[in-house]
């Protein structure tokens, strides 16, 4: 079944009822796509799951590697 | 054939009270003012629309009772806070009309005949002010509730009210509460609307009524209003019963 997730409508914080069952903001629910057209256009509910948050992590500092001496190349 | 309603039935609700036994008419009036525009040479005159005004005028019987018309009507006249009322017309019952407002009582009269009860005048003049969203302060809608007492372990969906299409200017809905026993955890009532009669959303969600107080409140929106409208309540008190009033109109 598609899965949705609560958006909160106009107001932000409207709570939806499908089947009986009252949906809050930020809920996810799995319902068959008949009867939710309309909570669809009027910005209820948002097919598929939340949008995550950025989670990217800050890349940790490379130590530099120690430069190696170079070895002295030896001449003719 | 018309479906003609009794004036009997009328009911009178002003902010947290159901004033109904104490009025006997109820007088409301939306005027729409113009200002001329005929000019010289003209043979008709001409106006122009100008700005839309709501009147109610409630009279009836004067009574000293804690709560009733005497007290409630002396302590609105001045009152910092606008008032909310909610003329049900004719009996109650879900999806039958109301009147919503927001109105300052701007004169209160009484009457001692010498041979007829002693009465009482109001008269109010409905305002937008403070409330978000409140296009008009005086327009005709449904009723929500029949204004019945529910005990705290039956509320839930109220039946919805079919207005066969949706709108797109908004609304207003009032809330009065006169009666709540309902004790260890607020009340939450709210509007919802739907396109279908089956899928719902919150359309308004009212503050949460504390357990055992009475109280009102007026909230408006804007944008779409879909087809059916309905009154949903729920509690997280243990034991009582609440008494309450919703009627929603569209802009």
């Amino acid at each position: 079944m598609p899965k949705y997730h609560v958006t909160g409508g106009p107001t932000g914080d409207a709570s939806i009822e499908i089947a009986g069952k009252t949906y809050n903001v930020g809920e996810s629910f799995e319902a068959p796509s008949k009867d939710l057209k309309w909570l669809i256009d009027d910005g209820y509910i948002k097919a598929g799951a939340p949008a995550k948050t950025s989670s990217k992590k800050q890349p940790e500092p490379v130590e530099p590697e120690a430069e190696e001496p170079e070895s002295e190349k030896d001449g003719d | 054939m018309p479906t003609f309603i009794h004036g009997k039935d009328t009911a009178v609700y002003i902010d947290e009270f159901d004033l109904s036994s104490y009025f006997t008419s109820a007088d409301t009036s939306i005027n729409n003012s113009i200002a001329e525009t005929t000019a010289y040479g003209a043979t008709d005159a001409s106006f122009i629309m100008g700005i839309r005004s709501g009147t109610l005028s409630l009279s009836g019987m004067w009574a000293g009772d804690t709560d009733g018309s005497d007290e409630e009507l002396q302590a609105l006249l001045g009152n910092a806070t606008t008032p909310v009322i909610t003329v049900r017309e004719g009996s109650a019952s879900i999806g039958s009309g109301a009147i919503v407002a927001q109105a300052n009582e701007t004169s209160y009269a009484i009457s001692s005949p010498v041979a007829d009860v002693s009465t009482v005048t109001a008269d109010f003049e409905c305002s937008t002010n403070n409330t978000t969203n409140l296009t008009f302060a005086l327009a005709s809608g449904v009723q929500l509730t029949a204004g019945a007492s529910i005990a705290h372990g039956s509320l839930g969906n109220l039946s919805s009210v079919d207005n066969s299409a949706s709108s797109a200017n908004g609304g207003a809905g009032t809330l009065h509460v006169p009666t709540n026993t309902i004790s260890g955890g607020v009340t939450t009532i709210k509007i919802q609307h739907s396109a279908n009669n089956s899928t719902w959303a919150d359309l308004i969600t009212f503050t949460n009524v504390s357990a055992s107080t009475k109280t009102s409140e007026i909230k408006a929106v804007s944008g779409t209003v879909n087809r059916y409208l309905r009154a949903t309540a729920s509690t997280a008190g243990s034991s009582g019963s609440i008494t309450f009033m919703i009627a929603f109109a569209r802009f």
